[in-house]
Parts: C-alpha cells; structure tokens; sequence
C-alpha cells in the first residue's frame, strides 16, 4: 500500500505505533492487522525509513556563544549587587555568631577566675580580719563577685589590701591605676625600710589598710605630698582609733575601687555591637537590593 | 548547582545564572532554530533572539518544564524570523551546504568518514542534503514537529508543551510531515540502500 492512498487515519495510527505511543490495546490491534497486510507492513517499513533518515541528521556546533552580556539585556551594573550583598551578609552574620560564641565560652572560663583571686586577696590581708576589717573585705569580695570575669587577679589583690589608702588621698588615688597603686604602695614599703632596718618588712606585719591610712591622714592636712615617704609608724592606740573612727568610711562600697572589665572585653562587645548593626544593614540592603531586581 | 537554583537566581537579575543555563541550552536550541530556518546565520539570529526574550521574560515562566519553555520560546522565533522574511521559499540544497560543524550525531552514519571511505562520504552528505532540502519544502507547522520528534527525540507530550497544541495535532502532524517526507525523498531513492528504497513493494 502506497503511503499516499494510505487513509489518514491509519497513516497516523502507523506512525504513532512507530513511535510507541499507541496505546496498548491499539497497539495489539494494529499487530494483528500488520500480520495479515503485507502492504501495510510496507507503509510501515516507509515511514520508518524516513524517521530514521530525519533521526540520523548530524548535530551541529553553534557558530558562537549565545550567552547575553549585561549591556545586550539593557541590564545595569548594580544589578550584581545582589548576590554580593548577599554574600556579605552571610560572611557578616557567621562572623557576628562566631564571636558571640567565642565571647561567651571565654567568658565562662574566667567566670571560674574569681574565687580563687578573692581566696589569694584575702590570704594576703589576715591582719585587716584581726583589726575588724573583715567586713570590709567580704564588702570588696562581693563587689568583686558581682563582677567577677572583669577583675585581674593583680587588681584585685592590690585592691585588697589598700581601700583605706585611696580613701585617704581625697579621692587622689582612686583616680590613679591599679598599676599606680601598687607602685605607691611599694614606694611607701621601700621608704619605711631605711628608718626600721632591723624590723621585717612592714606589710608583712603591719595592718595593711589602717595603717597607711592613718599615716596619711595625718600627714595630708599638713603635707600631703609626703604622706607616701613618711617613715613614722603611728602608735597602736591611735591605730586603733584611727581604725575604728575610720572603719565606716573603709566599708563604704561605694569608695571602693571598682572591679573594672578589662578592656579586651570591652572592645570584643564593641565589635560584636557593631557587627550586629552591620549585619542588620546590609540584609536591609540585600533584601532592598533583591527587591529592585 | 542545580537548574531550579539557576532560574531562581536568574528571575531576581542573576545574568550569570541565566548563561549557564544558555550554556546548558544553546546546542539543542540552536539546532532545533537550523534545522527549522535551514541556514546556520538564520538560525544562530534566532537562537540569540530566543535567549534574549527568555531573559526578558523569565518571570513569566510559572515552573514545569523550562526545557520546554525554553525551546517554545525558541521556536516562536524562529516563527518570527520566518514572518519577516515572508514566507521566502524553501531554501535550496545550495543554500545548505555551508551549515557549519558537526557534532558526533547518535547513529554515527553521517559523522566523519574515514580517508578510505571518500564514495560513501559523498552519498552521505548528498543524502543529508536531499533529506534537509525536503524537510525546508515541509510546510512551518509540520517542519517543527517533525524536527522535534524525529531530528531531536521528544517523546509527543513533550514536543506538545513546545508547541502549546494537544498531543493529537503532534500526532496528526507528525504523520502528515512523515508522508511529504516520503514523497519529496522518493525521487532520490538511488542514495538510500537498497533495503531502505522508498518503493512500493507492488511496483517491484
């Protein structure tokens, strides 16, 4: 049978068998019909020579890249701003979560700190215990409890034994350094050494706090700047008054000097304040960004 | 990274994104634009033009398959390129001579001959000739069909997404074109073998 007198139907039945999209009912049926007519077996075996002639065409190469640049799309620039803003705020927000982790695992580490500064800073000052400041020293040690990852460990011993001393500058030394207090305190030990060269070492003996104290309140209202080189112990009787008339004032907590947090941290709540701002920003700009896209 | 990544990427202005996906495309769209314009600077102008309305239009693209959205899009151009020219005639088998290089094609039949074989290179690329030239003589509508289905292996579903018609109009035009086909090749039997001569087994 020629594929021109071939009914249109069966030429499409033909060729969707040939491309196995009869279904299987039909396709059963036009099998059966196949084994009885030769020449629609011949229609078939055409229309299967041009499929495979048509199927057999080679693939061409393209004779160039069809990949558009941003000028062939009427695209600006800032469009690419996108996925870098994008990126950004991913890099600014792991960073941010980064040290926040980091922040708190170190913080808890010297969290632990304390008590052990606070065991050494009152091992160092038993006399001021026997002299009634012992509740002098359970005042510092809980401030220093209230704020115990900020505190060295130096500072707060040095602390520890001379809150009475500051007191008695007026103000003076609380405004110095910890660093500055302890090098007046050991001006003040190595001045003592020369007149009593025989003693032992006066702090090791003396009651740290009253002591100083009493020393330079006297010496203040007459001479203030030699309250550190004067090498004259009071008397016990007056230290004891003095301790007592002065005891108050020592456990005021408010004159004590202040635990500070040491700068490293401050500067790490910095960056992590800053970061989360950054970080808030440049999601508003990539949203903003992927909005006028 | 996947296509579904690479088409979210290119409807928020990703350009980048949307050239790997022409990349990934341009050889099959570019082929289906030749084998439907018959000369390769017809076909390379509408391929562009494809991609570039693609692009333009990719917010338009609701999902299914892009693949079939893509090469609708080509398509249509290639229908637009056509109307331009208006409806110019079937191109001649001169005018295909220069269609560019070869990829390997699925058969092997018509890849490159080896230097013993220069008689059989030359049937082939004659028959090649003679197959495209009937093919251009095929009305449009039945030339992407059978371009579709026979040259580039779509199953009827997926040449009806390409072509926004039921899976009936694929069948019936795909017969139709298979048919012409038949009927232009018959007077170049002499280049097919033997056993593949278009001839009625009554006339023998």
């Amino acid at each position: 049978m020629n594929l021109d007198h071939l009914p249109r139907r069966e030429l499409e039945r033909l060729s969707a068998y040939l491309d196995g999209e009869l279904r299987a009912g039909e396709a059963r049926k036009l099998e059966l019909q196949l084994q009885r007519d030769p020449s629609l077996r011949d229609a078939l075996r055409q229309l299967q020579v041009i499929s495979q002639s048509m199927r057999a065409l080679p693939q061409v190469k393209p004779p160039r890249s069809f990949t558009l640049s941003p000028d062939s799309v009427g695209l600006p620039q800032r469009k690419a701003s996108y996925p870098i803003l994008r990126f950004a705020t991913a890099l600014a927000a792991f960073a941010l979560v980064a040290l926040v982790g980091i922040d708190v695992i170190t913080g808890n580490l010297i969290g632990a700190m304390p008590s052990r500064a606070l065991q050494e800073a009152v091992a160092q000052a038993p006399a001021a215990e026997e002299l009634g400041l012992a509740d002098a020293a359970k005042s510092e040690v809980g401030e220093m409890d209230e704020a115990p990852a900020e505190a060295p460990m130096d500072e707060m011993a040095a602390a520890a034994e001379m809150p009475v001393e500051e007191e008695a500058g007026e103000g003076l030394a609380m405004a110095e350094p910890a660093a500055e207090q302890e090098d007046a305190v050991q001006a003040e030990r190595s001045a003592e050494e020369p007149e009593e060269p025989g003693e032992p070492p006066a702090p090791a003996e003396l009651p740290p706090q009253p002591e100083p104290q009493l020393v330079e309140t006297q010496v203040s209202e007459e001479e203030p700047l030699l309250g550190y080189s004067a090498p004259t112990l009071p008397q016990p009787d007056a230290l004891a008054n003095q301790v007592e008339h002065d005891e108050p004032i020592a456990v005021e907590p408010d004159q004590q000097p202040v635990a500070r947090p040491s700068s490293p941290r401050l500067w790490i709540r910095g960056i992590e304040i800053g970061l989360a701002v950054l970080t808030l920003v440049l999601g508003a700009l990539t949203l903003w960004a992927r909005k006028r896209s | 990274m996947d296509e579904k990544s690479l088409i979210r990427d290119a409807k928020h202005g990703d350009l980048d994104a949307f050239n790997r996906l022409i990349i990934e495309y341009q050889n099959l769209a570019f082929n289906i634009a030749l084998r439907t314009m018959g000369d390769s600077a017809s076909a390379a102008d509408a391929t562009q033009e494809a991609f570039l309305s693609a692009f333009k239009g990719l917010r338009k693209y609701r999902g299914g398959s892009f693949r079939s959205w893509l090469l609708r899009i080509v398509t249509n151009a290639c229908y637009d390129e056509l109307r331009r020219r208006k409806r110019r005639p079937a191109a001649s088998l001169d005018a295909l001579e220069d269609e560019g290089e070869f990829i390997a094609s699925d058969s092997g039949a018509w890849g490159q001959a080896s230097p013993a074989e220069p008689e059989q290179e030359a049937e082939r690329s004659e028959l090649r000739k003679a197959i495209e030239g009937c093919l251009q003589s095929l009305p449009l509508d039945f030339r992407v069909v059978a371009v579709l289905v026979d040259i580039q292996g779509h199953d009827y579903n997926a040449a009806s997404e390409v072509i926004g018609k039921p899976v009936g109009t694929v069948k019936s035009r795909l017969a139709r074109a298979r048919k012409r086909m038949r009927k232009c090749l018959e007077g170049r039997r002499e280049l097919f073998a033997p056993a593949d001569r278009l001839e009625d087994e009554g006339r023998l």
